[in-house]
């Protein structure tokens, strides 16, 4: 099957349904969405109103039950998982609200977990130190994650988000371990990688630190209509 | 990172569990390997097919006990039989090679063993191996004697030396202190409990005992003269003994030195067998056995014994998988989080799968080798004193087929018991189980 599309938006969604939870849990609802390629967008909304259930459809963490999602010309929502997962370790970064990094391993082997998903290991060696250098972490290479701070951990997060150069980064909550001064400082790494790799950048988030630091920014709501409480 | 390099980390995340999961394991792992090792090298040592000692002739009474205590010095000495049963089959003409075998004295708990020089000629402790002496020359008169290999390094005997024989099978008895053995030579190391042996004449040990009854007679004397006149004699000052074990005479029951313990045989042919096996316990005060059958009865029995610890430590790697898997299980609920970051960052249902059973496969791999570790530098340890007591020499070199065995089968119940434990990774909701408010 041709998944390959023609549309020139990084990310296109087309009447999509998700239902969660079972029959008697809520419809998530995207009737259409678009974001342009090496564009930032931030989606503002509290919290059960959708913003990671969206990110997580886009990612292919969570399948469609109806409409279509393509990310950089491929269509996701006709995806095995299977095919979803590589899609996603070689397109799309992901950043996560609680940070997620692994305990056991340091902070470069954290980064390096995400090439070795990708089939990407030439360079990545290189390219995960590069990274951290630049996000001031080249003391901290072989420190164990759990000994890392907060910030330090989430500065470590958006390096392996971005090591496999991806074309789409996704940040769900992306400051709310931070602090005000840690935030600020994370959402400038996260724009200016995000500008220098050419990645799009889509965050989920309800810190005003964020809203201030961009241009476009929508409310969830605009986006995602959420039906609850249907009958069994 | 590879496969190996992520679940060394996971692994190194859980270091405490791992290590309990990896000792238990090794302990169930050394247990069996060891169990499974000895009886495999003491049916080495007491079944050995090419045993040159064919058929045994002895005293009537325990078969086995007569055949342990002749060729492995275990045990006590069914009893004797009269020189002239041995003076007969020498005439027989059905025998090709005899070795008469007396046994009643040790030395350091060695066993003192009387023999004829057909010892060093004739006879083959295995087919076609004939005791050989490697330093000094065989005995040649009464109370010279030849040693083996393990007599010389555990007692420090050697060429020229002289010592005491005591009376009876182990250290603490009577010293025969009348006369002393003359060491002349060191036997060739055999693998046997002619190793364990200290070899002189038939006459060297009738005379002792002849001696020593003698002695025990003068004794049982004077002290008779005593009780009967109120004087001592010279003798008890002489040798300043404490008689009180032997006050009455009649209690003494004079040993008749010229009998013979056991004898080895060899047949001229295999077709002699029955026929001698017959004439000797139907005709003789002797019973003739075959140590081969003996021994394969024997087996039959320790080989229960050997079933039964073997499942005790069948039991004990069993427990050691069942804490991999608790340790599995019950970190399942931190492990859900971690698989669901593998997920996120492309990992797919199959590598969590391939994962966990890799960390099963490290851990019990750790275990088995651990465990063989720890079983071999036991038997190594243990090596001289169970070769000392029973006579089994266990060959400890090379890699045994059984440990081979043994690991992959320890891995194999590590993959076995991470099977549920990696179903439930592999089951994992990735989107439920990364944090979400959205």
């Amino acid at each position: 099957m041709n998944r390959q599309t023609t549309d020139t938006a990084l990310l296109a969604m087309h009447d999509v349904e998700k239902i969660r939870g079972g029959r008697t849990g809520p419809v998530f609802r995207i009737a259409s969405f678009s974001l342009e390629r090496q564009a930032s967008m931030v989606l503002i909304g509290r919290s059960g109103t959708g913003k990671t259930t969206f990110l997580h459809l886009i990612a292919g963490l969570l399948s469609a039950d109806a409409g279509s999602i393509t990310v950089d010309g491929q269509v996701v929502s006709e995806m095995s998982e299977s095919e979803r997962d590589t899609f996603r370790a070689r397109t799309i970064g992901c950043i996560f609200q609680t940070l997620h990094l692994l305990h056991g391993f340091t902070a470069l082997e954290n980064v390096l977990l995400a090439a070795a998903f990708a089939g990407r290991k030439q360079g990545s060696q290189q390219r995960a130190r590069e990274l951290l250098v630049r996000l001031g972490l080249e003391k901290k290479l072989h420190t164990y994650s759990h000994k890392l701070s907060v910030g330090e951990q989430q500065r470590v997060a958006i390096a392996r988000a971005l090591l496999n150069a991806p074309a789409l980064l996704l940040a769900d909550e992306p400051t709310a371990s931070l602090d005000d001064e840690n935030a600020r400082l994370v959402v400038d790494e996260l724009r200016r990688l995000a500008s220098e790799s050419g990645a799009s950048l889509l965050i989920a988030t309800h810190d005003p630190i964020v809203m201030e630091s961009f241009d476009c920014v929508v409310p969830i709501g605009d986006v995602v209509a959420v039906e609850h409480g249907r009958a069994a | 990172m590879n496969f190996l390099s992520i679940s060394r980390g996971f692994l190194r995340r859980r270091w405490v569990t791992v290590l309990l999961s990896v000792l238990s394991i090794a302990t169930g792992t050394a247990l069996v390997t060891g169990i499974l090792l000895l009886r495999d090298e003491s049916r080495n040592t007491f079944s050995q097919k090419d045993t040159g000692y064919e058929i045994i002739v002895g005293a009537k009474g325990s078969p086995l006990q007569l055949v342990l205590n002749t060729m492995y010095h275990v045990g006590a000495p069914v009893g004797n039989i009269p020189l002239d049963v041995y003076e007969k089959l020498a005439r027989d003409r059905r025998v090709g090679v005899m070795l008469p075998m007396v046994f009643g004295d040790n030395i350091s708990g060695f066993r003192v063993v009387g023999t004829a020089p057909q010892f060093f000629s004739a006879f083959e402790y295995r087919k076609g191996r004939r005791v050989r002496v490697e330093t000094g020359r065989p005995f040649a008169m009464d109370y010279e004697a030849v040693i083996g290999s393990d007599v010389a390094q555990a007692t420090g005997l050697k060429l020229g030396s002289t010592v005491l024989m005591t009376h009876g099978m182990h250290e603490g008895g009577e010293v025969h202190d009348f006369e002393r053995l003359t060491i002349t030579g060191v036997l060739v190391p055999t693998q046997t409990a002619i190793d364990r042996g200290v070899f002189t004449t038939l006459r060297t040990v009738w005379d002792a005992h002849y001696r020593e009854y003698q002695h025990q007679q003068e004794a049982a004397d004077a002290l008779l003269a005593e009780a009967e006149g109120g004087e001592t004699t010279d003798y008890d000052h002489a040798h300043g003994d404490d008689h009180s074990n032997h006050v009455k005479r009649d209690s003494l029951i004079p040993p008749d030195f010229t009998t013979i313990t056991a004898i080895a045989v060899r047949l001229k042919s295999p077709v002699f067998f029955d026929s001698f096996m017959r004439s000797v316990n139907d005709r003789t005060a002797a019973q003739a056995v075959l140590p081969v059958r003996e021994i394969a009865e024997l087996f039959v029995v320790v080989g229960n014994i050997h079933g039964l610890l073997l499942i005790v430590s069948y039991l004990v790697v069993a427990v050691g998988a069942i804490s991999m898997f608790i340790a599995m299980y019950t970190s399942l609920h931190e492990r859900r989080r971690e698989v669901a970051v593998l997920r996120a960052l492309g990992a797919h249902r199959r590598t969590i799968l391939g994962l966990m059973l890799t960390e099963a496969v490290l851990t019990g791999l750790a275990g088995a080798v651990v465990g063989l570790v720890v079983a071999r530098v036991a038997l190594v340890v243990a090596e001289p004193a169970i070769r000392a007591q029973t006579g089994v020499a266990i060959a400890v070199t090379g890699l045994h087929v059984v440990e081979v065995f043994i690991a992959c089968g320890v891995v194999l119940l590590a993959v076995v018991t991470a099977l549920l434990p990696a179903y439930m990774a592999y089951r994992v909701d990735v989107s439920d189980h990364l944090a979400s408010t959205g």
